[in-house]
């Protein structure tokens, strides 16, 4: 197996009373792409939320690229090379697709900046012809591409997506899976979470399923398919 | 004609007195979510700034508008960093916090310069004349200084990457935090230039209008009507609700008896508030925004 990206021991989310992830070991190698399947509430928000630290860890280690992490605020993180496309995509309605892109670039020097710009462009010809559009009159699919290419931005080491074919058309669900596929063949680490598991475990090479906050099984793509398939998420 | 042309020129004198005020007053409110009570405490501390440079240490005019930018900057800095920063997410904190620094702010400019009104010497002080017109230099600088200072605000929020992160923060501060942006750093700087704004208002037309420790409250009022009349959120909504406020004013003033402008502007706000609750140009309610 390739060197671990990400790590994760133990982790505990927790929000007053709640338990939401309890004690979960995770791991994502550099490069690869690995889906959490899990049914609404079952804590798959919590974990892509600890790993960006929009959620705090209350328990348990994580550890990004060789570096412990656990306690850094989430703009160090981003700085490190992670990036979330969030639930609900959450793109920043009242700027321009091309500003919301410029953003994710936040951290970047403006000539790495621009040529990312650029290059995102090229890539998603969709989102070039309305470069000028605010992103809060776009569709759902739109929505998603413009989270995907603002997390893209910054060329991260690590993609953090969140349910991102929730409520989106069958074409939509392709023009996304598509740019999924343009992540991957940059050799980015991408962690994507799902209810609706069938095009996230395309794309997947393996998977962890999460039931009430904790682990229900690991393992590659084809057996989480099979546990998948016999509990419904599919 | 000539007195319909000074009223003019003399509501938008008022009107860019009010934008330029809820131009700051909105940056802070739309970017930090906080309500500067102590907005018009910066437009006097600026006043106060300019006529010290100006008619107690002697030096140009122009010397003092730019020490009350800058002075009203910095203490805008300081004020956000090490107080508002604090408990910035918590909204009766902020409100009290300043509110207090409002408070602050006039009792020192009583203690420091008394509770006469100063007599503000040395600003502009020719005028133009076209046939019975007069129109005196200041307003024109007045207007035409609110209307750069404007633009200068509209190229730093829209053409700048420090502004498209202001305007990320202002949209998702949580997704705009997970891109690397830091309130931290962003935030004070932002205050800075809204309170910079407060400072640059009562430097440039205190020298005009009067200049007393707590003046700032009324002009701080009106600018505050006008940003929900403009659209809580809405700059370019704040800017012209702000002269349409102004023109009013003035007009008032002239053709029906000064003590008359303050009666039908109030009134005449509520009913178009009540018309469009979210105001001429919001998009949002005061509620949710
Ligand atoms: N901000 C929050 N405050 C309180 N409870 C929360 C919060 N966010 C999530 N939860 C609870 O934590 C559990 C896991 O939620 P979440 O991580 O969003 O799951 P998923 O993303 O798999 O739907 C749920 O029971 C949910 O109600
Ligand atoms: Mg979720």
């Amino acid at each position: 197996m390739a060197e671990s990206l990400l790590t994760i021991e133990g982790l505990c989310v927790r929000y007053g009373g709640i338990e939401a992830v309890r004690s979960l070991d995770m791991e994502v190698a550099t490069g690869e792409t690995v889906v959490i399947v899990g049914a609404n509430g079952a804590g798959k928000s919590s974990v892509m939320n600890a790993v960006m630290g929009m959620v705090p860890t209350a328990e348990g280690r994580m550890t990004f690229d060789g570096r412990e992490v656990t306690s850094m605020s989430t703009a160090d993180r981003a700085k490190l090379g992670i990036r979330i496309s969030p639930e609900g995509r959450r793109v920043f309605a009242n700027l321009t697709i091309e500003e919301n892109i410029l953003a994710g670039g936040y951290t970047m020097g403006a000539k790495d900046r621009e040529a990312s710009v650029a290059w995102l462009f090229d890539t998603f010809p969709l989102l070039s012809k309305r470069r000028t559009a605010r992103a809060g009159t776009l569709s759902g699919g739109q929505q998603q591409l413009v989270a995907i290419a603002r997390a893209l931005t910054a060329r991260p080491k690590l993609l953090l997506l969140d349910e991102p074919f929730l409520g989106l058309s069958p074409v939509a669900i392709g023009d996304t899976s598509a740019a999924i596929s343009v992540v991957q063949a940059q050799g980015m680490a991408v962690l994507i979470s799902e209810q609706m598991a069938r095009p996230a475990l395309k794309l997947a090479s393996r998977g962890y399923v999460l039931r009430a906050g904790a682990l229900r099984r690991s393992g590659d793509v084809a057996e989480i398919r099979e546990l998948a398939l016999s509990e419904d998420y599919l | 004609m000539g007195e319909f042309i000074q009223t003019t020129i003399g509501g938008l004198t008022l009107g860019a007195q009010y934008a330029l005020m809820a131009l700051g007053f909105s940056l802070a409110f739309g970017i930090l979510r906080v309500i500067n009570f102590a907005h018009g405490a910066f437009y006097v501390v600026g006043g106060y700034l300019a006529y010290w440079i100006t008619n107690e240490v002697g030096l140009p005019y122009v010397l003092g508008v730019i020490v009350a930018v800058l002075g009203t900057a910095a203490i805008g800095y300081v004020f956000e960093l090490f107080v508002i920063e604090r408990r910035i997410d918590d909204h009766l904190a902020t409100i009290v916090m300043t509110l207090g620094a409002s408070l602050i702010g006039g009792a020192a400019m009583l203690s420091l310069f008394g509770a006469q009104a100063a007599q503000f010497e040395g600003g502009l002080t020719g005028t133009f004349r076209f046939g019975g017109v007069f129109v005196p230099h200041a307003r024109v600088m007045i207007i035409a200084v609110a209307g750069l200072a404007i633009a200068a605000v509209y190229l730093l929020l829209y053409k700048t990457q420090v502004g498209n992160a202001l305007r990320a923060l202002t949209d998702d501060r949580e997704m705009a935090v997970a891109m690397g942006m830091r309130p931290k750093v962003l935030f004070p700087m932002a205050f800075a230039i809204a309170t910079g704004l407060a400072g640059l208002t009562g430097a440039l037309v205190t020298p005009q209008f009067s200049l007393a420790p707590f003046v700032g409250e009324h002009v701080l009022m009106i600018s505050f009507l006008a940003v929900i009349l403009g659209g809580l959120g809405s700059l370019p909504g704040a800017v012209i609700a702000s002269v349409l406020v102004g023109l009013v004013e003035a007009f008032v003033g002239t053709y029906v008896g000064g003590s008359w402008a303050p009666l039908i502007l109030f009134t005449g706000i509520l009913v178009l508030l009540v018309a469009r609750p979210s105001g001429l140009l919001g998009h949002r309610t005061i509620i949710d925004a």
